[in-house]
């Protein structure tokens, strides 16, 4: 099924669609059916009527069915001798007085408007056929026309007669000095400037055209000049005007081969594209408007109403409405009150009354004569801002085009249609640049900047060779070095250490406890990186163990651990003046790996996880481990370590299977804060503890023995001290900083 | 998507090992004693082939390193160098051997000294910025328990102040009181941390093994 | 330290450590060329150690002996664990790794048992009696009065407590907030907090002295060897 395009949003609608189904506008123009072939036939019957009836509205079906039954039944009605000519004005008038009628409650549908005598009787608006609520907006701007135009005879004439939608440089658009809503209101402007009214009209209907309907008066001058014989080959079958056009349209091409010589029918003539237009309907029945035809009989009703414009100014005219025009129905239709009966559109039902207002914000009163109709919100929000805004005539230069093809075509300010649509043309270029605000310009400059900047490369800066970070840990090094360094070359007395702890206390009264020759194990899990710290804290100890005569059984959960258990026994020696060796006072069992398994291990089955020593020989052959199975079976055990965790897994691995054996620690300073739970009272996981430097200067003391914490202690107690003005001095001085900052943001946000 | 392929035999060897050597903690069988005795010695052996294993591994990347010309291969040539050398000394003298032990005193002991010596700047240097990077509650605490804690370590200028030095002194409180109660509860948070992760494996529902 | 009775194996030694001293210390300036081959030397160095004392203490007295000088009823306690390191070599090789894995889950079967025993029997136990056994009858060796002594238990199971809700991370998150603990666990959080901060305090000083410490020894290493070339005429 092929899709039509509406001619005002140029959307495909389907075909059986009279309305748009986007902006409601009128698809298929309101025109009777003209085809060519059936140029000799009668009238349609009835059923033939109804037939073709099947898309358009109810209203109109009920007054075409009406009119057939007029025209079949009928014969008495319609105008002169002429009556195949005069019928089809018959038959439009009598539809529209239907339909006029169908709209007033009060009126008397009978009463037809004497299009001749509305000018006798004066104002239309007097008229009572004609209420003024009920006076489409159309026909109102056709009544507020100025009355300067005039109809050009020679248009209507047999050889010069141009129809309207053809185009000639001879039209004159006159533009609507009025404001109008609707261009189609200057349409019957152009149009009563082309068409005069029939030749049998009245004098009075003569007088009563004024300067808005002068183009009225051009139909009733031809009328009168053509003897009410429209030469038909003036209208559309006649080319010779549409020969001196430009571009001839198709459907009037198809025209040309019409007989001119025959009776103008109303069906017969009006070619199939103007069947939906009254307008052109009415002007081709006035056209063909016999003389003698009484007008006054056929003029419908509703034409008798005032004419009603929603921008117009009152209007004071008494002009009499064309009963040709009176038909007609523009494609936008505000006020179709008279035209559509009990079936109104739902969105016209839906749109609410607005209060009417002037085109310059002025609420018009009840009792204007010219009464503006309501406007659906869609419409209103369609209507382009220069006509609301301007407060002048909204006649464009676009109101003032002529058309010049398609069903509309003479009528001016018609809005482009299919001519436009069909016609070929190249499309239109639009511009790409978005209007955009210049703050959103700014923006957009501004991101455009950022995302530009991020591929560009930051000129850095340059890099100075002493950065404020370096420049400090190199200061702090500084202080230290020769803080450490000044007491060993000064030589500077040694201060008192600390007070004895009662954990090392504890331990060197075990180790005094101890009996001669004792199996002690003695486990090195420290690494060469505290060496300094835990040979000054352990020799001691391993000094009094010596004094003791222990048997020392070494034994490492860390790879080095076995060559700084060979290094710290060397030490001892050297300053303890003893004189332990290998597999006599001590054996070096060597490396266990495993780390927890291992001493789990190394605690229920220590013989079969070292049966040999690092010099090769059977371990546990000699009599000082003669009777070790198992770890219990050691004396003491003595474990020196530096780190946290591998001071746990002995306390949890081994000190369950120790009994009573007791189990001591020499760790690092790091590492007495973990294992303090363990030796705590309420504890008791371990039985002694020396801890750091200063628990092995506190041992040396102790045993009155000096050794290398001796030595250190000097150099360690004025290193303490730097370091607790450094860290108090500068911390101070960040802290200082900070509550300065803090103190400023409080306030900048108090202020804010 | 390839369904991914579990491994049950891992899975039942890692819980029948974990089995038999958790319960020898807390069920006395002579049975379960000696296989339990047993898998520890397979597992200490199996440690030290992993020890071996790790140790070949870094010897394979830095070669890679080498031979490919890649950034620090200078630095992977002497990785190795060392290592061989270390090997072969070690290996050929003996652990206990002068050698060694001047390989340990004069390479080993040097350098991990002096990197925990440097350390000391570093530690000095974070503390001294601790309250520019965060002033807080918990900072102040921080800082002010370290001080003491130095300043209670050794006597300041050879003088030992009586309510800070000495054996009821605050160095010594703080250790033994608020130190030792969050110390208590970091052992016991870690104990019970790895119990639940160790009864995961067990449980077959975590399987670190590539299982 | 002297230079004057060190043999030359022992100077070459003493002059190896003080390059190598000077130059871990150098990165005090920034890192450099220097430090880095002194690290990787160490790296090298202690693989070294670790994989030769592996072999003395592991593999020679464990596998290799047991395999050459063994009974046969011993071979399978050997030849399994020896199946098993070999299964581990293939982790080498990330197409063959998993064949690997059964001597890895063994490791860690028999590991994550060991950590298990461990931490029930040398920790948890033993730590909660400890903390009940505060408020117990005053044991040998404790001092002060009761009052004092019941309020240095209270801080200390307080101290424990809170320290362990701290630690408790489970929030219930209710629509349109952000997830929060229940109250009074917050309250209890933020005492445990300043515990932490107390004790995190306390290692951190342990951690500064022992640094300290090493800095003295290699101080005291760098004056003696200057104070020795100085004394010998260098």
């Amino acid at each position: 099924m092929s899709d039509i395009r509406c001619p005002m949003c140029g959307k495909t609608n389907p075909e059986q669609e009279e309305i748009c189904q986007f902006c409601q506008a009128r698809i298929k123009p309101l025109l009777v059916n003209y085809d060519e072939n059936e140029s000799d036939q009668s009238i349609k019957s009835e059923d033939e009527f109804e037939a073709t009836d099947s898309g358009i509205p109810d209203w109109l079906r009920n007054l075409r069915q009406d009119e057939s039954r007029e025209l079949f039944g009928n014969e008495d009605q319609g105008f002169s001798a002429e009556k195949n000519s005069s019928t089809d004005f018959d038959e439009n008038q009598t539809w529209l007085s239907d339909l006029r009628s169908d709209q007033r409650d009060e009126s008397d549908e009978s009463e037809e408007y004497d299009f001749s005598s509305s000018g006798e009787e004066g104002n239309i608006e007097d008229d009572d056929s004609f209420p003024d609520q009920e006076i489409p907006e159309w026909l109102k701007n056709i009544r507020s026309q100025p009355a300067d135009s005039e109809i050009d005879d020679q248009k209507f004439g047999a050889e010069t007669y141009q129809p309207p939608f053809v185009e000639s440089e001879s039209d004159e658009v006159v533009p609507n000095q009025q404001d109008h809503f609707l261009p189609e209101a200057s349409s019957f402007t152009s149009i009563s400037d082309r068409y005069e009214p029939k030749q049998d009209v009245s004098d009075d209907v003569d007088e009563k055209i004024d300067d808005e309907y002068d183009w009225v008066s051009e139909f009733v001058e031809l009328e009168k000049e053509n003897d009410k014989q429209p030469d038909m080959q003036s209208f559309p079958g006649s080319l010779e005007k549409i020969e001196d056009s430009q571009e001839i349209p198709d459907w009037l091409a198809d025209l040309a081969s019409y007989n001119e010589t025959d009776t103008p029918h109303k069906e017969d003539v009006i070619p199939e594209w103007l069947s939906g237009d009254q307008l052109i309907n009415e002007q081709v029945s006035e056209v063909f408007y016999s003389p003698g035809n009484d007008y006054q009989e056929q003029t419908p009703e509703w034409s008798d109403e005032p004419l009603q414009s929603p921008g117009a100014e009152e209007s004071e005219t008494d002009e009499p409405i064309p009963e040709f025009f009176q038909g007609t129905i523009p494609p936008f239709t505000v006020d179709i009150e008279n035209f559509i009966g009990d079936e109104f559109p739902e969105w016209l039902d839906s749109a609410p009354a607005h209060a009417v207002q002037d085109i310059d914000g002025s609420v018009l009163e009840d009792d204007a004569r010219i009464q503006r109709g309501d406007l659906p919100d869609w419409l209103q929000a369609m209507r382009p801002v220069e006509t609301i805004s301007s407060g002048h005539s909204i006649v464009t230069e676009q109101d003032n085009r002529i058309e010049s093809a398609g069903p509309l075509i003479g009528m001016q300010g018609a809005l482009p249609a299919e001519p436009d649509i069909a016609r070929a043309k190249k499309t239109p270029v639009y511009s790409s640049r978005l209007q955009v605000s210049e703050k959103h310009q700014l923006q957009a400059n501004l991101i455009e900047q950022i995302i530009k900047s991020e591929g560009e490369p930051v000129a850095m800066h340059g890099k100075p060779i002493l950065a404020t970070q370096q420049f400090l840990r190199i200061a702090i090094f500084t202080c230290l070095f020769l803080a450490l360094l000044v007491p060993m070359v000064l030589g500077i007395p040694k201060a008192p250490p600390n007070q004895f702890s009662p954990e090392a206390f504890m331990l060197s009264r075990l180790i005094n406890q101890l009996p001669g020759n004792a199996p002690v194990l003695l486990a090195v899990d420290y690494s060469a990186s505290l060496s300094g710290e835990l040979d000054a804290a352990s020799l001691p100890v391993i000094d009094q163990l010596m004094i003791k005569g222990a048997n020392l059984t070494i034994v490492s959960t860390i790879p080095t651990g076995p060559m700084q258990a060979e290094r710290l026994i060397q030490l001892a020696n050297q300053v303890g003046g003893h004189k332990y060796q290998m597999s006599i006072q001590y054996d070096n069992l060597g490396y266990l790996p495993g780390g927890v398994t291992g001493l789990l291990g190394m605690a229920e089955l220590p013989r079969q996880l070292f049966p040999y020593n690092l010099l090769g020989e059977l371990a546990w052959q000699d009599s000082r481990l003669s009777g070790i199975y198992r770890l219990a079976d050691f004396s003491m055990i003595l474990v020196l370590t530096d780190d946290p965790e591998t001071a746990r897994t002995w306390i949890e691995q081994v000190q369950p299977e120790l009994g009573d054996t007791p189990l001591g620690f020499v760790v690092a300073a790091q590492v007495e804060p973990v294992i303090a739970p363990y030796l705590a009272d309420s504890a008791k996981q371990i039985q002694g503890l020396v801890s750091g430097l200063s628990g092995g200067y506190s041992y040396e003391i102790l045993m009155v023995r000096p050794g290398i914490a001796s030595n250190y202690w000097s150099s360690y107690s004025v290193g303490v001290l730097v370091v607790l003005i450094l860290v108090i001095g500068i911390s101070l001085f960040n802290g200082g900083i900070q509550l300065i900052n803090q103190t400023r943001k409080m306030g900048h946000k108090e202020q804010s | 998507m390839k369904p991914r392929i579990r491994d049950p035999f891992s899975a039942s060897l890692a819980i029948a090992s974990g089995l038999i050597v958790l319960l020898g903690y807390f069920l006395d069988t002579p049975l379960l004693m000696s296989i339990r005795q047993i898998f520890i010695q397979w597992s200490i052996i199996l440690m030290a082939f992993a020890l071996m294993i790790g140790v070949t591994n870094l010897a394979i990347v830095h070669w890679r390193k080498l031979t490919l010309g890649s950034i620090g291969a200078m630095y992977s040539a002497v990785i190795l160098f060392s290592l061989i050398i270390t090997i072969g000394v070690v290996g050929y003298f003996g652990p206990l051997s002068s050698f060694s032990n001047q390989i340990y005193s004069s390479v080993l002991l040097p350098i991990e000294s002096s990197l925990m010596a440097i350390l000391t700047v570093s530690m000095v240097y974070a503390l001294a910025r601790l309250l520019r990077r965060k002033f807080n509650l918990f900072s102040i605490i921080f800082l002010a328990t370290v001080i003491i804690v130095l300043a209670g370590a050794v006597p300041l200028m050879g003088i030992e102040i009586p309510g800070l030095h000495g054996v009821e002194g605050l160095r010594s409180m703080m250790l033994r009181l608020p130190a030792l109660a969050g110390v208590r509860g970091i052992l016991l948070g870690v104990a019970l941390g790895s119990v639940a992760a160790g009864l995961r494996v067990l449980l077959s529902s975590d399987r670190p093994y590539g299982g | 330290m002297n230079f004057a009775e060190l043999n030359l194996a022992d100077l070459i030694g003493a002059v190896l450590g003080l390059v190598f001293t000077l130059s871990i210390f150098s990165y005090i300036l920034g890192d450099n060329m220097l430090f880095r081959i002194a690290s990787s030397i160490f790296i090298g160095a202690a693989a070294g150690f670790a994989v030769i004392l592996s072999i003395y203490n592991v593999l020679i007295p464990q596998v290799i002996v047991p395999l050459l000088e063994g009974d046969s009823s011993n071979m399978i306690l050997v030849f399994i664990p020896l199946l098993l390191s070999l299964l581990l070599v293939f982790k080498l090789s990330p197409k063959l790794s998993g064949l690997g894995n059964p001597s890895m889950a063994f490791l860690v079967g028999v590991g994550v048992a060991a950590v298990i025993g461990g931490a029930i029997t040398g920790t948890i136990f033993p730590q909660s009696l400890a903390t009940i056994h505060l408020f117990g009858k005053s044991s040998e060796g404790s001092s002060g009065l009761g009052i004092f002594r019941f309020i240095e238990s209270s801080i200390i199971l307080m101290g424990t407590i809170t320290t362990l809700v701290y630690f408790h991370f489970s929030a219930r998150q209710k629509p349109g907030q952000y997830p929060r603990r229940w109250e009074p666990i917050e309250w209890l959080s933020w005492i445990g907090q300043c515990f932490i901060a107390v004790t995190l305090g306390v290692l951190y000083a342990g951690v500064l002295l022992s640094a300290l410490a090493a800095l003295v020894e290699r101080v005291s290493f760098l004056w003696k060897l200057v104070e020795s070339m100085y004394m010998i005429g260098f």
